[in-house]
């Protein structure tokens, strides 16, 4: 009979540490749950479809980053022109082109095999190791001018993919 | 006083058991909330390929296919498509439409599978006018012949523009009907250099009729193409034996909203399996 304060503290104490095992096991599986997906990261990801977009809207994307190494700083910089503060960003755009009909089909052979008319470049940091990244893909076109072995051809329609990973910094 | 103790623990396992059930609906909750989450961020994903390929698939249909289209609904609602025929452009278009088609479904075989339904699009080439639902399109693409088909009677006039290399033509309309709900047709047949026939009249849009336009050159003849009225006010424009024509058709349409040109609703198939999706996109090409 007197032992019965210990058991009644013995047996809070057990309720207690089986409640406390449940909610730590809830809150683990949630967490492991939330890697792919959270409102952070979503918000993350619209970021990164906003600025692919925007340099798709405004011809940043596409084969001329081959014309210098000014163009492809450009590039970077617009992006980070665009990105807020707290973000960084990793761009790779793959492209290809079909010849305007009026280009004669030898000569569109070897534009379709030259980089000013298919290939793929990357602009950005490499990704982090410790970081969580959010990444996402779109596809672009543009009609645009290039230029092979001192000729301009215009009416270009360039076609591709480009990717993106994005990390808080 | 005995009793005292059970009540206790009694009180302490029902204060623990609402706390576990607490924990268990938030734990629900949250797991729910994170599904949806995952849900929304694919479903963002598809949303995004399915607008940019639609807006890939808008600059070649408009830098490519042969057809120009415009539309305005300021002083007149009005719809206009220019196209020759046959379209030179068509072969090249249906190739390149091909070869896009195909990069597409190498790039998204599954998850999600995204095709562009290239085949509908290159037979016919049918573009929607909404919200009028009136399409334009061909018996076949590169053809002779176009065609505008309303599905009601919501067309006012039709003014048709031909223009061809030749110096003469003349239109022959005595097989066309008037009567019933009005239809004005407004015709000109030109070359570069002058206005060779012209036509204004009342058409019965229920009633099938036809006329036909012969070009000649220095007396020898180069041809007749016809233009075909069927109910309800659909018209076709076919070059016949002529060598080539240029068509600009303006319809004028009965209401106010601007038209809105799309190609048709199941040019861009999806299937997202891991969420049970299926779509069917249209593109707006103007």
């Amino acid at each position: 009979m007197k032992k019965k304060g210990l058991i009644f503290t013995l047996d809070a104490a057990f309720a207690l540490i089986i409640v406390v095992i449940i909610l730590f096991a809830s809150s683990f599986y949630i967490s492991t749950l939330g890697k792919d997906y959270s409102l952070a990261k979503l918000q993350m990801i619209r970021t990164g479809y906003d600025v692919l977009t925007i340099l798709d809207y405004k011809n940043l994307i596409g084969p001329k980053i081959f014309d210098s190494e000014e163009i492809y700083e450009q590039l970077e910089n617009d992006i980070n022109n665009l990105l807020p503060d707290n973000y960084d960003m990793r761009v790779s755009v793959e492209y290809n082109c079909i010849c305007n009909e009026n280009i004669d089909p030898s000569t569109c052979l070897q534009i379709q095999v030259n980089e000013v008319c298919t290939g793929n470049y990357v602009v950005g940091d490499d990704l982090p190791d410790n970081k969580d990244i959010a990444s996402g893909e779109r596809i672009f076109s543009n009609i645009v001018s290039i230029e092979f072995e001192d000729q301009e051809y215009n009416n270009i329609f360039i076609y591709g993919k480009t990717k993106f990973w994005i990390w808080l910094k | 006083m005995n009793k005292k103790g059970l009540f206790y623990t009694m009180g302490f396992l029902i204060l623990s058991l609402v706390f576990l059930s607490f924990s268990v609906v938030i734990f629900h909750n949250t797991l729910e909330g994170r599904e949806r989450l995952s849900e929304i961020g694919k479903l963002d994903r598809v949303n995004e390929l399915t607008f940019s390929i639609g807006e890939s698939l808008n600059n070649l249909v408009n830098l490519h296919s042969g057809i120009n289209t415009a539309s305005s609904s300021d002083v007149n609602t009005t719809v206009t498509f220019k196209e020759t025929l046959p379209n030179p452009k068509a072969d090249f278009f249906k190739e390149k439409l091909n070869i896009y088609a195909s990069y597409i479904k190498n790039e998204y075989q599954s998850s999600p599978n995204i095709s562009i339904n290239n085949i509908t699009i290159l037979d016919e080439l049918p573009l929607i006018v909404k919200p009028y639902n009136i399409v334009f399109k061909h018996g076949k693409y590169g053809k002779s012949d176009l065609e505008i088909t309303p599905e009601e009677i919501n067309v006012l006039r039709y003014d048709i523009i031909i223009e061809t290399l030749h110096t003469n033509a003349n239109i022959d309309d005595g097989n066309l009907t008037a009567g019933g709900a009005n239809l004005t047709l407004n015709l000109t047949v030109k070359n570069n250099l002058n206005v060779l026939a012209s036509l204004n009249r009342l058409v019965d849009p229920t009633k099938d009729s036809y006329l036909i336009i012969s070009f000649s050159e220095g007396g020898e003849s180069k041809g007749d193409s016809y233009i075909y009225f069927y109910n309800p006010a659909r018209i076709v424009v076919d070059k016949k034996n002529v060598d080539q024509i240029n068509v600009t058709a303006k319809v004028y349409l009965n209401g106010s909203f601007s038209p809105l040109v799309y190609l048709p609703e199941n040019s861009i198939n999806l299937e997202f399996r891991e969420l049970g999706i299926l779509k069917s996109s249209s593109v707006r090409i103007n």
